[in-house]
């Protein structure tokens, strides 16, 4: 296929230019002055269909005949109100026969498929000519050579397809069909005003199989039931009409040639971006004059305004009707409920964005005349949203209503995180009480106990007392220890530093007992035993999590914890393989009083001090977790630790 | 030395008199503010060692009331609540030291008081 092709107007530039303007659509089309400029211009890969302004002269002809071998067509305009001159010599490497009258233009489609042309260039081509036409062309005629192409134009198929997308998405009320035979028969058939139903017969095509899913759309009707006249295509000021024609062709029945031109309104609030993109494909075959062409262009063009405009804005709008259900919404609105755009119109506000089957709680009545108040609703993943409502005023009684919202996701969670920041400290006071209540019993056990030591250590004959002691005393420190973590003592000067492998070990030393029956694997990076760490918040970090994972794991599993560093950090990583935790459960780790032990086991503690402890040594914990497969918790510390 | 033990929790005060007195000092205990004044006024000590919150009083309002009798005597503060208060009251007349319970080691505390009524 020759993709080489140049559509070549030759003319006057003002009116290039405001047909240019009118129909935008013209990228495809070069202009030249003059046949000068295009043939000193030509470059012989191009083959050039050429619009001429200009009449052809003799010369002008011989010289195009000379320089440019390559010339797939010559169009003239109808200006000249004549063809091509019969003695015209160019041989063509394919002619695209182009006849304007007043009320016609005539496209081979079939033609030009021979010749290669593009889509876009025969639609840019078309427009062109139909703008150049004179006003009171109505129709475009495309005729299919049967004699010259043994199958149907090679875009035929596309066109039919797009036809009956644009059949389906615009719900033509009105449609007319023009049926010509060869012999120069025309009849036609306009549909009736009931808009649910389109009627029109395809006769003799066979490439319209696209067309079939619509069956229960289309109702086939014979050609020979129409009769009425063509002339009612549409001169309805608003109404947006599209017209189209095609010669269908038969390869078993030489008369089956036919002309279809279907004409529908589509409804009064203008095209949806796929209409506009289909009309364009459909440009070239508007049966209509460039007046009209340019007056749908000037609605596609504002139309398309508004939804750059509405798409442009990052909050989610929508139009509801009566029944909540999408009219029209816009791209952040998509993104908000994640669909794509053509999957809205007809879905429930409330079942897209907040997968409820009834509407939101909050949302304003549908009479209410509009709130400067929003109502709050939630969208998925946790999303919240304000929503203003503002009835439409259409003057018909449908109502119709804008959703505009504004996601308040980040302001909703500062405000959780807020709340949950008072919860810990409600928790940490109400610690602090519990805490100094204990010490003062606890001040006697120990200082008892020291006393006890104290009286018989010298006594060789007690030493397995003072070892009972000694436990004791051992274990009321470590209370006295637990206390002052959980007091938030964690920055008092006495938390002396150790190794992070030191504190590794220790953590697991304390341990033991849960984790008998665990397999444990622990790989520390020789590094680390030069990086220290204030030893109990650490210990109590990973005793905390080790008891967490022993817990999760049950009788046996494998829990391994590594560590690694590099210049700034490093990372404590503990895995185990235990029963994991469900996202849900997950968000709630580090809420006080959570827990997923059993009743009066867990005290729901044991990750809110670790989250604190973690905080006050300037690191930060991240837990990772799938539910049967087991928990991954990352701690990350500054490698120079200061206490805050 | 002789030393006033002055705490509502028993066993405090009973493990602070056993220490002390297997360092060789003679203690006597109160468990309340009343019996704290009672002893201060009818025997002489070297070294009151006081509990911050107890139910009838605070150990600063003995420390005053000493004050204001002119009874001169050391003064070690014993107390469970937070850094803050212990600063404050580490600054406050009359007070000589300020402990934090529950204490790590109760002989050490008893050798750093030995050691200041030396000097």
């Amino acid at each position: 296929m020759n993709e080489s092709m140049e559509i070549s107007f030759v003319g006057d530039r003002a009116t290039y230019e405001s047909v240019q303007e009118k129909t935008q659509s013209f990228s495809a089309v070069t202009h030249y002055p003059n046949i000068n400029s295009l043939i000193s211009n030509y470059n012989s890969q191009y083959r050039v269909v050429i619009v001429s302004q200009e009449k052809l002269t003799r010369k002008a002809i011989r010289r195009i005949k000379e320089r440019m071998p390559n010339i797939a067509i010559v169009a003239l305009l109808n200006k000249q109100r004549s063809s091509i001159p019969s003695d015209l010599e160019i041989r063509p490497s394919a002619y695209i026969d182009l006849n304007l009258s007043n009320d016609a233009i005539q496209i081979n489609l079939a033609a030009a498929a021979k010749a290669s042309i593009r889509q876009s260039r025969l639609n840019s081509l078309t427009s062109f000519l139909f703008s150049q036409s004179s006003a009171t062309c109505e129709t475009l005629r495309i005729i299919s050579d049967a004699t010259k192409a043994a199958t149907l134009p090679a875009n035929f198929h596309d066109m039919t397809k797009s036809l009956a997308l644009l059949l389906q998405r615009i719900g033509a009320d009105k449609v007319s069909l023009v049926f010509t035979t060869e012999t120069g028969q025309t009849m036609c058939y306009e549909s009736n005003d009931d808009s649910s139903r389109i009627d029109f017969e395809i006769s003799g095509a066979r490439d319209i199989s696209a067309l079939d899913k619509f069956k229960d759309k289309l109702t086939l009707l014979h050609a020979n039931d129409c009769d009425s006249p063509i002339k009612t295509i549409s001169s309805t000021p608003w109404a947006h009409v599209l017209v189209f024609k095609y010669v269908l062709q038969s390869p078993n029945r030489s008369d089956s040639q036919t002309f279809y031109i279907l004409g529908y309104r589509s409804s009064l609030d203008g095209f949806t971006e796929q209409e506009v993109s289909i009309a364009e494909i459909m440009h070239p075959i508007f049966g209509l004059g460039l007046e009209k062409v340019g007056f749908i262009n000037y609605n596609l063009t504002a139309s398309r305004d508004w939804s750059n405009t509405f798409d442009s804005i990052s909050e989610p709008i929508s139009i509801i009707n009566k029944n909540y259900e999408i009219i029209r919404a816009n791209k952040a609105f998509a993104r908000a409920v994640g669909k794509r755009m053509l999957k809205l119109p007809g879905r429930k506000c409330y079942s897209l964005l907040s997968q409820r089957r009834s509407k939101c709680q909050h949302c304003l009545p549908l009479s209410h005349p509009g709130s400067s108040i929003p109502a709050q609703v939630s969208g998925r993943r946790n999303q919240k949203f304000y929503v203003w409502a503002y009835p439409i005023k259409t003057g018909s009684k449908d109502i119709q209503r804008i959703h505009f919202y504004r996601n308040i996701s980040v302001e909703h969670q500062l405000a959780t995180t807020l709340i949950r920041s008072e919860r810990m400290k409600a928790v940490g006071d109400l610690l602090t009480a519990i805490s100094h209540e204990i010490n003062n019993p606890l001040t006697g056990i120990l200082a008892t106990a020291q006393v006890l030591i104290n009286e018989h250590k010298s006594n060789s004959h007690s030493s397995e007392l003072v070892e009972d002691l000694s436990e004791i005393e051992s274990s009321a420190l470590r209370s006295l220890e637990i206390i002052e973590n959980l007091l938030g003592f964690g920055n008092n000067s006495d938390d002396s530093l150790c190794t992070v492998s030191e504190g590794i070990e220790s953590a697991i030393k304390f341990s033991k007992s849960s984790l008998r029956a665990v397999d444990l694997k622990l790989r520390v990076n020789p590094a680390l035993q030069s990086v220290t760490i204030p030893k109990s918040s650490f210990q109590q970090i990973l005793f905390n999590v080790i008891t967490n994972a022993s817990n999760a794991m049950g009788e046996k599993g494998c829990l391994e914890i590594s560590a690694e560093s590099d210049i700034k950090s490093f990372e404590v990583r503990l895995s185990d393989n235990g029963k994991g935790m469900t996202k849900e459960t997950l968000e709630q780790i580090f809420e006080p009083f959570f827990t997923q032990r059993n009743k009066g086991k867990g005290t729901g503690l044991g990750m809110v001090i670790v989250k604190d402890l973690v905080t006050r040594l300037n690191g930060s914990i991240k837990v990772d977790s799938s539910v049967g497969k087991g928990t991954t918790v990352r701690l990350k510390f500054p490698a120079a630790l200061e206490m805050s | 030395m002789k030393v006033l033990v002055v705490d509502d929790e028993a066993s405090i005060s009973r493990a602070l008199k056993r220490a002390f007195t297997a360092c060789g000092h003679s203690v006597k205990t109160a468990a309340c503010g009343e019996e704290a004044k009672d002893h201060l006024l009818n025997s002489s000590f070297d070294l009151m060692m006081v509990d911050l919150i107890m139910p009838d009083c605070t150990g600063d309002q003995i420390v005053q009331w000493a004050t204001e009798q002119k009874i001169q005597i050391r003064v070690a503060m014993m107390t469970a609540y937070l850094d803050k208060q212990i600063d404050e009251l580490r600054h406050t007349h009359g007070i000589e030291k300020v402990y934090r319970k529950p204490f790590k080691d109760i002989f050490s505390i008893v050798a750093d008081l030995d050691q200041k009524s030396g000097t």
